[in-house]
């Protein structure tokens, strides 16, 4: 699609919301303590999906439930991102972009040089964590990752289908014919093995650190303070899988961008972890992955500000307006500027609220920002996105300018092709 | 270090929790054995009020937002899925009001 190289000019421009259909009439929350107030208060402002199209899909998933039909069941899914199961999908992501890298490598020419989509090379390397964390077995030939990222690719459009410029019907028919599916291949299969091993379990045979640490796991636990339906089981495993995958993939590609456009931009500093996060960071705050969060008034409210929400209002939390609100970011915020960080005021993060705050703050989150020790302030640990972005430097990334990017049918525009060159080193390990 | 002086919004219980609404923000105050103990109101977790959805038993405060917890003596995180530790100042209780003595304050020394 022509116009995709526009998605990211110097000085990042976000969508006008009025040009958006979807949340045209809504009321729109742009100011950083504005957006910050709405995501906080999640009594007075409901989330849900506001459409009819994708309830069979994801409705009452994770991401678009409220209160006790939302809170105990994101406790519940706390152990997913322990400081151990942290560790363990770090573990994980250095093999996975190797062994991707490998995959690449067999279709170089003689000097190494690569050309491919990077949004399917990122997606390609976190289904396989993704994998990990929802309890899906047998996953370890590279079909399986195919089908399954297939699978997502297809629920990704059913799950946005309220910014979707294709028939809606259509669409969630297509990803509702793909659940089917994955449900008989993948799912059943997981969750049968996980009932065995519950069994054996409270049968005494095994220890329940024996039991695997994943949701399939945590949501059949007899003692969870949740009781999740199959059907609210398969859906929140689709919003799961689907959360990380594009928005990640999204975020690598904004940062090469970003990067290669960059003036203060230093080679010589591409090993560096700390610069490549700040690199991240800072492409997270301008691109927000997920820019428009939808929320809908319970009760009449007034702002800090002043500004009144009448109950029954619908409205929309426009991220990336609110992470370039010069009152917090300053007069530069539409500007890429990875050194942005060390001067911004206390309490504010480096990638703004781009993860949304509050009870619907992004799950997997601690996937990608990185928390220090809490008691040295040392050790960060590398998480997926930096990770992969160091080891794509590491291969001389660069966007192939033969080819164009190609953008979803979407009113929320995100990139579906983002090609580009590596020049791999037949013997290297780049991650 | 600078300190500010302000009145309580909310008195602070025995064993419970308080607050004061600081020029940076609101600061979240909790009693632990007759000890007062002060910190950043929003949880460094999703930055949900830890004033309103916190629990206090003892010295460990939760987050009933995400279940994350905070040691509120050392200002340690206690329980996933909290990761930062808690902002902590220096309180001293003086006639229905504190004083917070940190690098939070910039400008004036006396608040409301």
């Amino acid at each position: 699609m022509d116009g995709a190289q526009d998605l990211c000019p110097a000085g990042y421009v976000p969508i006008d919301p009025a040009s958006v259909p979807f949340v045209a009439n809504f009321a729109h929350i742009t100011r950083y303590d504005e957006c910050l107030e709405v995501l906080l208060a999640d009594a007075a402002f409901e989330t849900g999906t506001f459409e009819d199209y994708s309830e069979p899909l994801c409705g009452g998933a994770l991401v678009f439930a409220n209160g006790d039909f939302h809170r105990p069941r994101r406790k519940q899914l706390n152990p997913l991102f322990s400081r151990a199961a942290l560790e363990r999908y770090d573990e994980l992501l250095s093999p996975a972009i190797e062994r991707s890298l490998d995959e690449l490598r067999a279709l170089a020419d003689e000097d190494g040089v690569v050309h491919t989509d990077l949004m399917r090379f990122v997606r390609l390397v976190l289904v396989r964590v993704g994998a990990q964390i929802i309890g899906l077995d047998f996953m370890d030939n590279a079909e399986r990752g195919n089908a399954l990222l297939d699978y997502v690719d297809r629920w990704n459009q059913g799950v946005t289908v309220k910014w979707s410029t294709r028939d809606p019907e259509q669409v969630v028919a297509e990803a509702m014919e793909y659940k089917t599916v994955f449900d008989a291949e993948f799912f059943q299969p997981s969750v049968a093995r996980r009932r065995e091993l519950i069994a054996r379990f409270e049968a005494g045979e095994i220890e329940r650190e024996e039991l695997p640490n994943d949701f399939i796991m945590l949501s059949l636990m007899p003692d969870s303070t949740f009781e999740w339906d199959e059907e609210l089981r398969i859906r929140d495993t689709i919003i799961i899988l689907n959360g990380g995958l594009g928005t990640s993939a999204a975020a690598v590609a904004g940062a090469i961008e970003e990067y290669s456009r960059w003036e203060g931009r230093d080679p010589s500093r591409e090993g560096d972890d700390d610069y490549i996060r700040s690199i991240v960071n800072e492409t997270i705050r301008l691109h927000a992955p997920v820019p428009y969060l939808p929320r809908r008034a319970t009760r009449d409210v007034t702002l800090k500000s002043g500004r009144e929400i009448k109950a029954g209002e619908m409205l929309v939390v426009l991220l990336q307006f609110a992470n370039q609100d010069p009152e917090v970011f300053g007069p530069t915020a539409a500007l890429f500027d990875p050194d942005r960080a060390q001067s911004l005021p206390r309490g504010i993060a480096p990638w703004g609220i781009a993860f949304g705050a509050g009870p619907h703050q992004c799950f997997g989150k601690p996937l990608v920002t990185t928390a220090m020790s809490t008691t040295t302030r040392e050790g960060a640990t590398l998480r997926a996105i930096v990770r992969i972005l160091k080891a794509l430097l590491a291969a001389g990334v660069e966007r192939d300018l033969e080819q164009e990017t190609k953008l979803a049918a979407s009113t929320r525009p995100t990139f579906t092709l983002f090609p580009v060159v590596l020049h791999l080193d037949l013997d290297r390990v780049y991650a | 270090m600078p300190s500010w002086r302000g009145s309580l919004d909310a008195p602070v219980p025995e064993g419970g929790l308080g607050y004061v609404d600081a020029p940076w923000g609101r600061v979240c105050l909790a009693e632990v054995e007759g000890e007062v103990h002060a910190f950043d109101d929003p949880c460094p977790h999703a930055a949900c009020s830890l004033y309103e959805e916190g629990v206090l038993s003892g010295r460990t405060l939760e987050c009933t937002c995400h279940g994350g917890a905070y040691d509120v003596v050392t200002g340690e995180p206690v329980a996933d899925p909290a990761e930062e530790p808690l902002e902590k100042h220096a309180v001293q209780l003086v006639d229905g009001g504190v004083v917070l003595t940190t690098d939070r304050v910039t400008g004036t020394a006396s608040g409301s």
